[in-house]
């Protein structure tokens, strides 16, 4: 069986073929197979070419399969060909401002119009009583302010919009 | 003083999570019968489904549900409970509800309303101990705002300029780090003031601030008291309190490991007199700023259990809530200072749900998978259960996990173990980032300070990718089938699938996202 897994690195393949009472792993370009066994209780014991054996724990959220493996947690993505489009919702990398958790708008610190830098307070949000300053991602001018101070806001909603500088 | 023994049969637990299940466990262990109170979204929460009785308050937010005392001690009526014990947090320390306690004929767990209001408040609580001679750290009270909530300039810079910069603004009826501010100059002062009174108005329903010289680089060193009605005061030692992130205890451990003998002796005997200046009854906790060169000041003393209880408990074998509902009930405390003892070290690390490499904001979702870790010396306190719901009403602390070991070294390895073996998905949390902490050479050392995380571990970055083989193999065949040693298919191992609500079953699923053409 051929699996493709997309993690912070880029794409994976894997092959898993069934020996007996384990699996037989190989991942992208490896020679030799890594053997993993289910060891109950959602952990899975893979042992190492010395070895040693890693225990990892794996469960699945819709396209997502998180491995939690030594304190660390991993996500990584089945690539969906049909909802390939439908890439992150978290709204975190352009320069428009998003609110990264449900919460309160405390205070809007700049207007439309206004001409902003990097690092510079926009929106202080209150969430779980902590207060927050939002700070710009980015240069710009503030093309749109999509709430007001004292509203409700939900996990990713857009907060400020933001033009970057025209002359690039 | 004399106390009068008040017979408790039945306990009101005026709380919820980790601290409400403990507190259960208590008096089911004392033989007495527990009612747990729980907002909508807690109806089948651990605690609320842990208790004898369970009564349904109202809707998720806390200021609807576990901050109405009104609603509380209707339960309370209800229920046929003679006692209340509140926790930490919520209504631990609001003196209007623990009168209201004792109006109802109900015995309130913890100290008199009359203290927690004195120790309440921050600057009262400063002069109370000034006239005890325990040393307090120098600051002063502001003006009152104005309706709009602007400070007079003039009337800020006159009392802060007289403290000197950098100072820290405080709230005066707050805590936990809510409207807290550090002010490096006096341009930055004013506002500074406007932000931490409004924070503190939001969280505590009470926007005075007042000021306090900034001490550099401090320890966060608390003692345990408890006192009784009979006027014994007695202190459980002392806990390192000084990894915080934004002003929020995440590591605590006792021995500290700055404290010598004399210092110990010193400190526990200034919070001893903190407790008797007040006539402290219950358990109570005095904290203080310990500078480089081992002078210590009072903080503040925190009216109720601490959250990092168990680190006490573990050294000094005692069982604190055992203690706090007996002499709540009128007898006199069960050990005398001479009793008491503290064996190896003990470390606690609180597990939030929570996203280190985005300024700490709290991680919502399910707990798809929870499995707690065990053995000798590991203790976890926790109020979830695999499946609940970390929801943005509540402190998004999963639990509370202590170990004890026969020294610190040993606790610190122990500790990085147990975190090692706590797997938990649906959430992100900070246990990556705790080893990290336990990582560094200098917490070896046991060169702590409050500042220890930011000079430390500044903009901290998750060294997944080197396990990240480790975790495609896992997935890989998690995603391939139930294969369980022995030969057994599906059923046995396999994947499981988030329980969303989408309705799919996991084979169904599995059949979806099966690459197209093979298999």
């Amino acid at each position: 069986m051929q699996l493709k897994f997309r993690d912070e690195s880029g794409d994976h393949a894997l092959v898993v073929r069934p020996e007996s009472d384990a699996w037989l792993v190989t991942l992208d370009d490896a020679t030799a197979a890594v053997t993993v066994t289910a060891a109950g209780d959602g952990a899975w014991l893979v042992t190492g070419p010395d070895g040693r054996r890693r225990r990892a724990w794996v469960v699945a959220r819709r396209d997502e399969r998180l491995v939690f493996c030594d304190g660390r947690v991993h996500r990584l993505r089945r690539p969906d060909p049909v909802h390939a489009d439908a890439a992150s919702t978290d709204g975190g990398e352009g320069p428009d401002l998003y609110a990264r958790m449900p919460g309160r708008v405390v205070r809007l610190l700049v207007a439309p119009g206004v001409e902003v830098a990097v690092g510079q307070p926009l929106v202080i949000m209150e969430s779980m009583k902590m207060e927050t300053e939002l700070t710009a991602a980015c240069g710009g001018v503030v093309d749109r302010v999509a709430v007001a101070e004292g509203q409700i806001v939900a996990q990713g909603d857009l907060l400020v919009a933001i033009s970057p500088p025209s002359n690039e | 003083m004399t106390a009068s023994r008040r017979e408790i049969r039945t306990v009101l637990v005026a709380n919820r999570g980790e601290i409400a299940v403990r507190v259960i466990r208590a008096c089911r262990e004392l033989g007495l019968r527990t009612v747990a109170v729980c907002s909508e979204a807690d109806r089948h929460a651990l605690h609320a489904e842990l208790a004898d009785v369970a009564v349904v308050l109202g809707p998720p937010e806390p200021a609807a549900s576990y901050l109405r005392g009104d609603l509380i001690l209707d339960a309370a009526a209800r229920t046929g409970a003679d006692a209340v014990h509140p926790g930490y947090g919520f209504l631990a320390e609001n003196a209007g509800f623990a009168e209201a306690c004792a109006g109802a004929g109900l015995v309130f767990i913890g100290p008199s309303a009359g203290v927690i209001r004195t120790m309440g408040e921050k600057t009262a609580a400063r002069a109370v101990m000034e006239k005890a001679g325990v040393p307090v750290v120098p600051g002063a009270g502001l003006p009152e705002p104005e309706p709009d909530g602007a400070f007079a300039a003039a009337a800020v810079h006159a009392v802060c300029d007289q403290v000197g910069y950098p100072l820290m603004v405080k709230a005066a009826f707050g805590g936990g780090g809510k409207g807290m501010r550090l002010v490096g100059d006096r341009a930055q002062v004013v506002a500074a003031c406007e932000a931490a009174a409004r924070e503190a108005r939001g969280a505590f329903g009470d926007g005075t601030v007042y000021v306090e010289r900034f001490i550099e680089r401090p320890r966060h060193i608390e003692f345990q008291v408890f006192g009784d009605g009979f006027g014994n005061a007695v202190h459980l030692f002392e806990r390192e309190c000084s990894i915080q992130r934004r002003h929020q205890k995440i590591i605590e451990e006792t021995p500290s490991p700055a404290l010598d003998t004399t210092l110990r002796a010193a400190m526990g005997e200034a919070a001893v007199a903190a407790a008797r200046a007040v006539g402290y009854e219950g358990a109570g906790t005095v904290e203080f700023l310990v500078d480089p060169e081992g002078h210590f000041y009072f903080l503040e003393m925190n009216t109720r259990l601490q959250v990092e209880h168990p680190i006490t408990e573990l050294v000094t074998g005692q069982d604190l809530v055992r203690a706090q509902i007996q002499v709540a009930g009128g007898m006199p405390l069960p050990w005398r200072q001479e009793d008491l003892t503290a064996r190896g070290h003990a470390i606690e690390c609180r597990v939030y749900a929570e996203d280190p490499e985005d300024g700490f904001m709290p991680s919502l979702g399910r707990l798809l998978l929870l499995r707690e870790p065990s053995g000798p010396g590991v203790r976890v306190d926790s109020g979830v259960r695999q499946g609940d719901e970390v929801s943005l009403y509540y402190d998004p602390m999963i639990a509370k996990l202590s170990v004890l070991a026969p020294d610190r070294a040993a606790a610190i390895a122990r500790m990085e173990a147990a975190l090692r073996a706590y797997p938990i998905l649906g959430v992100t949390t900070n246990i990556e980032y705790l080893l990290a902490v336990l990582a560094r050479p200098e917490f070896a050392a046991g060169h702590l300070h409050t500042g220890f995380l930011d000079e430390h571990l500044p903009r901290w970055r998750s060294a997944r990718a080197d396990d990240a083989g480790i975790a495609l193999l896992a997935a890989g065949a998690a995603e391939s089938g139930g294969r369980h040693r022995g030969g057994a298919t599906a059923g046995g191992g396999g994947l499981p699938v988030a329980a969303d609500g989408t309705g799919a079953s996991p084979w169904d699923r599995l059949g979806r996202y099966r690459h197209p053409g093979l298999g």
